[in-house]
């Protein structure tokens, strides 16, 4: 008996496998060059999944996968475990062995590969004192991701985050100069980034070498190219992903300046840059409101608004002046009084009331239709409606304008272009070059003829004043300021950038205080003016001869010009950059403050855009 | 290379000294607690069977019996016939499968390392030696823990056990069997690695014409080589024609110029240097702070506090006394190398390095030699001649000309360096073996042969426990418990910091409860209190047999001498002898265990 039931048993379970085999087969069948395959394989096939569809099948990687027999996550969870330690222990070598096994195991895990390439160029590389073994690191980073690109088939984000490390880690680092020469002369470098599929040669910069923010720029440009192809770009702004590709030649344009190439060379290469900048312009940028907008149509929409605001005042002559009347007189005594209060009187009391006030007071376009003569309703309800649209284009444009300082770049690649700002820039490197000679005389003259052709630039460009142009002349001003100071001369009263230098010492205050208030006040570096109120300080004519510097004021050491390059890097009494290594990169590799940030909220915005009037 | 356990000399490791309670001691401790729980065990079950009068005779009788007439009634003869037969099991279960696994390894082994690596030696070295340890501790397990208990299982164990042959002949035949196949196998592995290691590191660079061009100060030529595995040297000769490149991936060639004019040729070498096994004589190291006083370096806040720091542009150093130095041993002067770690507390200067200084100093008299400048270098092993002719400065100040062993080593071979850090408010970091004198090179041969004596250590004790485990527990029960005690031996460092609390987030209970409930390791278990104590309860019992589990059962990770090969030096015989003693205490203890086992479970069969 037993042993019949144990037959049956066997038979029945026979019987369950051959059935269930029927499903497996239609499931997993695989393809084959005539047939789609099973459910698993089409869906592989329809969503480009497949192994060979992802990139480059690596053996090693396929044998390594089997060998954890389907404890892959187990084993790359032990393996980035054990990178950790060799991070700590300072083992580099066990750490990028590590890492490559990680990518063996999990070639497809796109931000693996981000985090280890960030590890290795940034983390790693300043682990070490010797900058040529920092670069060495910093190119192990950009080989590590060449190998996820090549094992995830035009990743754009790896595309994008080569050309970063090569723009942004080899020049912005504290050891840029030194960086960017080991780069352009690196040849076998430059043979791997060229059998990496990119065509160095259209990388060269003015002196006929690659230079990393061209060569930067055109793995962009194959990422960009990615894009445009439907690959899609995941976890990144477009905004941003596709601003780096002309802010390299932006940066590449401003670097050779900084290294003393000027004239038509420089003007050259910003011309270019603005030719790239007005492209990112015409580019149309998915939002995620949806659309996708274009940052240099921004004029043509407001003009757009412009005429149709016009043509609604014709369709309803006098009624929004009357709207606004009853609105106004609807207001209490209270809010009435704090809507005429003037923008340069409002104080932190009378704020909330003056914009609630202007808020109740605002005329918005459907109300004006609503009111037009009858006659012109119809058409001035249809235009309302399309100047309410064309309004919020024009909010969402300008806000994405303003997260990628569209304008300012645009301004400043006009503005280096003039002869003016090639004259000015050539005065101030000069200049430079007289103090770093200590030869105090001859730096004032150039400084001072420099000060006058950029006031003329920011006469033309105003908008250029508000931003990173002026910071970037403010080491300049300082410079001038110790030229005073050893020659005993005080600064003219007709310096032409007062206001420049005003606003400097306001943000510099500034930056003071928030540090008292926090508790920890920063002391003056060594060497550094001390600040002046322009204001208050006497012109030339009124300079007393022999009055005592105040106490805060550093002495002038006679030896101080000698050696300004020194003097400049002193550190802040708590330096973070040896302490934190692991922290990321601060001031050397955080984007240029003009650049773009990810956009804050945007879905956030539309509902405000539409309250507004 | 990092050492964070320092090697004591055999005599200081075997018995008490100021450095620890001595290795005897430990094993004495070890072995008495072992011996009673386990008589204390097996009265228990004897006791259960046959009553606790009975019981104990039964045990006295057993121990007796093992002291009297076993132990010396063992015969060589019959533990060798038990070898054989095990020999001829082991080649029976085709156990070449194993070493055909190690060929495939090795053919594929390209495809797994990083061939564009800084230091290739290294790389090819830890991977050969884990690949090989991997294999041949699986290979031991297989075999050592299904020979008895299929013997056992097939009943071919009566055809033995009927004959005169005593239980531990059975076990150490068993033991002995799978080591010398194990070893046959291990010794095949290191023949062929060793040679894959070789060719692996062997490449050849050439110099184009082009790439080489004459220079007058100095004479000779300068140039590169031709890129071969991943990288290029820089090449300087002389005058003569000879010279050679610089130091690149742990290695550098000999370059010499044949022919002249037209016909002039470079030729490179060999690489050299890659393949070494430096003999380090450590110092004893002290750090002075920035006053000159005894100190204990500062912490610049590094994870790892391996390496101390010392203040830049200040007293602060730190001193190295070495002993036993001679003008015999080091006839040119001293062949310090060191590698100093770096700390800046600001950028400075670039492209120049900090800048350090070492002083070689009298211990007793303190004259001190003048300061030896040098700059800093990071994670590579640097090396500077310490001439015998100095310069030393007297307490008043005048400087005169010494002989550093007559006037700067005392008479008992004790002379102290002294490196500090010349640059303000930066910091160099150092721990013991960054700097040490290198007192010659072993043969790399015998230093691979080394590291493969401890792989093979690795192996007798983990045949033993495969053997003695499978004489009372079924075949996959015992593979199963011996590949236990091998991950606790592989991960021991981390069950100790679970047993005795140091690592955050509890004991196995208390972690596995903030898992599920994904609660973070650092704030408190807030579960009630009751519910706690009943957590940490269970925890506190269970790391307490960790804690037992991890100092019993062996440390393979530091019976590894890997390490020492992959990184050019040499295994320093103290460290191999105390490998070679623990491992034959493990031998010793599970054959007696082995002995017992095996005896019981034929009372009971």
């Amino acid at each position: 008996m037993s042993q019949d039931l144990s037959f049956w048993r066997k038979v029945v379970y026979i019987g369950v496998v051959v059935l269930l085999l029927f499903p497996l087969f239609w499931i997993g069948q695989p393809a084959t060059r005539s047939s789609a395959g099973g459910i698993l394989a089409r869906l592989r096939a329809e969503n480009n999944l497949s192994q060979a569809e992802l990139g480059e099948i690596d053996p090693a990687g396929e044998s390594m996968k089997l060998a954890t027999l389907g404890l892959r996550n187990v084993a790359a969870n032990l393996l980035w475990e054990k990178s950790f330690e060799y991070k700590k222990k300072e083992d580099w070598e066990g750490l990028s062995a590590t890492l490559n096994q990680i990518t063996k195991l999990q070639p497809n895990f796109i931000t693996v590969w981000e985090h280890q390439a960030h590890n290795l160029s940034y983390n790693v590389s300043v682990e070490f004192d010797d900058y040529r073994m920092r670069y060495h690191w910093v190119k192990k980073g950009i080989d590590f991701l060449g190998e996820g690109i090549r094992k995830n088939r035009e990743n754009p984000r790896l595309l994008h985050n080569t050309g970063w490390i090569m723009g942004q880690k080899i020049g912005r680092a504290d050891e840029h100069v030194q960086f960017r020469k080991l780069f352009s002369e690196d040849t076998d470098f430059h043979d791997a980034i060229h059998t990496n599929g990119i065509p160095i040669d259209q990388g060269y910069g003015w002196d006929n070498r690659p230079d990393n923010w061209l060569v930067g720029q055109l793995w962009y440009q194959r990422a960009e190219r990615a894009v445009d192809k439907g690959i899609p770009l995941k976890g990144k702004s477009p905004l941003i992903f596709h601003a780096d590709n002309p802010m390299s030649r932006i940066n590449y344009s401003s670097t050779i300046e900084d290294e003393g190439v000027l004239g038509e060379t420089a003007q050259l290469a910003w011309s270019e840059a603005g030719k790239g900048w007005t492209q990112y312009g015409l580019r149309p940028i998915p939002t995620s409101w949806g659309h996708n907008v274009q940052l240099g149509a921004y004029a043509q929409v407001n003009e757009e608004i412009e005429r149709l605001r016009k043509r609604l005042e014709q369709l309803a002559p006098g009624v929004r002046e009357e709207i606004r009347k009853e609105k106004v007189a609807a207001l209490t005594p209270e809010l009435r009084e704090a809507l005429d209060v003037p923008e340069d009187k409002l104080t932190e009391q009378n704020y909330a009331l003056h914009m609630d006030a202007l808020g109740k007071t605002a005329v918005g376009h459907r109300e004006v239709a609503r009111r037009a003569p009858e006659q012109n309703r119809d058409a001035a309800e249809v235009l309302a409606e399309r100047l309410i649209d064309q309004e919020l284009l024009s909010s969402r444009i300008s806000h994405y304008r303003s997260i990628v300082n569209y304008e300012y770049w645009d301004y400043r690649c006009m503005a280096e272009q003039t002869a003016t700002a090639v004259a000015a820039r050539e005065l101030l490197y000069k200049a430079k070059k007289a103090y770093e000679a200590a030869e105090m005389g001859d730096a004032r003259k150039l400084y001072e003829a420099s000060w006058r052709d950029w006031r003329k630039i920011y006469d033309q460009y105003p908008r250029l004043m508000d931003d990173i142009s002026a910071e970037e002349l403010t080491s300049g001003i300082k410079q001038y300021q110790r030229v005073l100071q050893h020659l005993d001369a005080p600064l003219p009263a007709d310096f032409p950038l007062i206001d420049l230098l005003q606003r400097m010492q306001d943000r510099d205050e500034g930056i003071k205080e928030m540090y008292r208030q926090l508790g920890t006040p920063l002391q003056p570096p060594a060497g550094e003016p001390a600040a002046q109120d322009p204001a208050k300080q006497p012109p030339a004519g009124e300079a007393k001869p022999g009055e005592a510097q105040p106490p805060s004021e550093p002495a002038k050491p006679a030896a101080e010009p000698a050696k300004p390059a020194a003097e400049e890097a002193k550190p802040a009494p708590q330096p973070a950059e040896p302490a934190a290594p692991e922290a990321k990169p601060t001031a050397e590799e955080a984007k240029p403050a003009p650049q773009p940030t990810e956009p804050a909220a945007p879905e956030a915005t539309p509902a405000a855009e539409e309250a507004k009037p | 290379m990092e050492l964070e356990k320092e090697i004591l000399p055999l005599v200081d490791w075997l018995f008490p000294s100021l450095r620890g309670p001595g290795a005897v001691v430990l094993f004495i401790a070890i072995v008495a607690g072992l011996t009673v729980a386990a008589v204390f065990v097996a009265y228990l079950r004897a006791a259960i069977r046959l009553g606790p009068g009975e019981g104990f005779y039964a045990v006295a009788k057993a121990i007796a019996t093992a002291v009297s007439v076993d132990l010396p009634g063992t015969s060589l003869r019959r533990v060798w016939a038990m070898t054989r037969l095990s020999i001829q099991e082991s080649v029976r279960r085709r156990v070449l499968i194993g070493f055909a696994v190690f060929a495939v390894v090795l053919l594929f082994a390209g495809w797994f390392l990083d061939t564009d690596s800084d230091h290739p030696a290294r790389l090819y070295l830890s991977f050969m030696l884990t690949a090989t340890q991997f294999m041949i501790l699986v290979l031991a397990i297989l075999l050592s823990t299904f020979s008895l208990p299929a013997d056992i299982k097939s009943k071919t164990i009566y055809t033995v056990v009927t004959k005169p042959v005593r239980p531990g002949e059975i076990v150490l035949g068993r033991i002995l069997g799978v080591v010398l196949v194990n070893t046959a196998i291990l010794v095949l592995m290191a023949v062929i690695s060793y040679f894959f290691v070789l060719r692996g590191m062997a490449h050849r660079h050439e110099i184009a014409e082009s790439d080489i061009e004459r220079t007058s100060d100095p004479e000779g030529w300068q140039g590169v080589t031709s890129r071969n595995a991943y990288h290029r040297h820089q090449v300087t000769l002389g005058k003569d024609g000879v010279g050679r490149t610089d130091f690149v991936r742990d290695h550098d060639h000999a370059v010499t110029a044949t022919g002249s004019g037209s016909d002039q040729r470079f030729v490179v070498g060999p690489q050299e240097g890659a393949l070494v096994a430096r003999v380090p004589q450590y110092g004893k190291l002290r750090f002075l702070d920035r006053t000159g006083r005894e100190s204990e370096g500062i912490s610049v806040g590094k994870e790892w506090s391996y390496r101390k720091y010392i203040e830049g542009g200040s007293l602060a150093s730190a001193a190295w006394t070495f002993s036993g130095i001679s003008a015999a041993d080091f006839p040119d002067g001293l062949p310090l190398e060191m590698n100093i770690s770096v700390f800046r507390t600001y950028k400075g200067d670039i492209v120049s390095g900090i800048l350090g200084s070492i002083t070689v100093r009298h211990p007793r008299t303190g004259l001190s030699s003048e300061r030896i400048l040098f700059t800093s270098r990071e994670f590579t092993v640097y090396r500077h001649e310490i001439p015998r002719k100095l310069k030393a400065v007297e307490p008043n100040g005048t400087v005169k000309d010494v002989d550093l062993f007559e006037s700067l080593v005392d008479e008992d071979g004790n002379v102290e360096i002294r490196v500090q850090c010349e640059e303000r408010s930066q910091y160099f970091g150092m721990a013991q073996a960054d700097v040490y004198i290198r007192g010659g090179d072993a043969p790399f041969a015998l230093n691979f042969c080394k590291a493969y004596l401890g792989l093979w250590l690795q192996m007798l004790i983990i045949t033993c426990f495969g053997v003695v485990l499978s004489t009372f527990l079924s075949a996959p029960v015992a593979l199963f418990a011996t590949g236990i005690t091998l991950v606790i031996g592989l991960f021991r460092e981390f069950i100790v910091s679970v047993a005795t609390g140091e690592q955050v987030g509890g004991g196995p209970l208390e972690s596995f409860v903030r898992i599920v409930t994904q609660m973070n390791q650092t704030i408190e278990l807030d579960l009630g209190k009751p519910v706690e104590w009943v957590i940490k309860g269970f925890d506190a019992v269970l790391m307490f047999f960790m804690w037992i589990a991890a100092n019993i059962f062996p440390d393979y990770r530091a019976l590894d001498t890997s390490r020492f090969v992959a990184y050019g030096f040499n295994i320093d015989g103290n460290l191999l002898a105390q490998h070679c003693l623990i491992a034959l205490a493990y031998f010793v203890v599970l054959s007696v265990f082995g002995n017992f086992f095996l005896k019981s479970r034929e009372i009971a069969a």
